[in-house]
């Protein structure tokens, strides 16, 4: 689904060539760029919790991840990882770059969808979707690295870490 | 805050890379989708840009100086106590004067 949905944000945001692009063309870029990374990060974090017998509720967990969580623990990541109630954690620049995207992106998308009175650029879409797939890169790298499993599991749980006593 | 914003990218701006090369800076504080507190940056850069320049990879640096230079000010200006998320995007030149058309940012 991510890879597809990258591809289609690829597609839109590159579509028209000659003179100025449809703005319909540009937003549905960003949001299918946005898309990409959710999707992608919901669906490697529910394989990660869910496996063997339990791999069949994984799409109805995936219902329970918001976007407001994954902000949240996005910009703990972009900030050098100092985590509410757990403290500083060591973040590798690819995770970090993966954090960014999705703070920047899940923006963006909410701009694109919405904000009609402020026309999108080709440049600014372009860049959305390179951001995008650089972050998908990114985490291929990082995935298997143990800060990575706490970053997934942030993106389900952030909203509730209480502070330490 | 609007000193402290201006003085803090025009120091920023500065340290950027020579390309692609940046003929203005714009800004705007605001609330963003989710409620947080935020600071939009426009990078608007030359039209002469070559394409192989519009990339991502080239732009991370400058975002990168950006937020760096905006969470510093924001830290060190301990008196505004906010916690601006930054959101730095690119535009040409061109763009950003058919966005001024518009009557947007």
């Amino acid at each position: 689904m991510h890879e597809d949905l990258l591809e289609q944000a690829r597609h839109l945001a590159t579509r028209d060539k000659k003179g100025k692009p449809k703005q319909a063309n540009l937003r549905r870029a960003v949001s299918s760029a946005y898309y990409a990374m959710f999707h992608l990060l919901v669906a490697e974090a529910t394989k990660h919790l869910l496996r063997n017998t339990m791999a069949k509720y994984r799409s109805r967990l995936a219902r329970a991840f918001t976007h407001k969580a994954m902000k949240v623990a996005s910009k703990w990541f972009t900030e050098g990882g100092t985590i509410k109630g757990l403290g500083p954690v060591t973040v590798p620049p690819d995770l970090k770059a993966v954090a960014q995207a999705v703070l920047d992106l899940q923006q963006a998308r909410h701009e694109a969808d919405y904000n009609l009175h402020e026309p999108l650029t080709r440049t600014e879409a372009l860049e959305f979707v390179e951001k995008a797939e650089q972050a998908q890169k990114a985490w291929k790298r990082v995935r298997k690295d143990d800060v990575s499993d706490l970053y997934l599991l942030l993106l389900l749980t952030s909203e509730n870490l209480k502070e330490r006593d | 805050m609007d000193d402290l914003l201006k003085r803090t990218l025009e120091t920023a701006k500065a340290e950027f890379p020579p390309a692609p090369k940046v003929v203005d800076l714009r800004y705007r504080v605001g609330t963003d989708a989710t409620g947080d507190g935020a600071v939009w940056v426009w990078v608007v850069l030359d039209d002469a840009t070559p394409t192989a320049q519009l990339r991502h990879a080239r732009f991370q640096p400058i975002a990168d100086q950006i937020r760096a230079a905006i969470k510093k000010a924001l830290r060190e200006g301990a008196q505004f106590s906010l916690d601006l998320i930054p959101y730095v995007r690119f535009r040409l030149k061109s763009e950003q004067d058919e966005v001024d058309r518009a009557g947007a940012a």
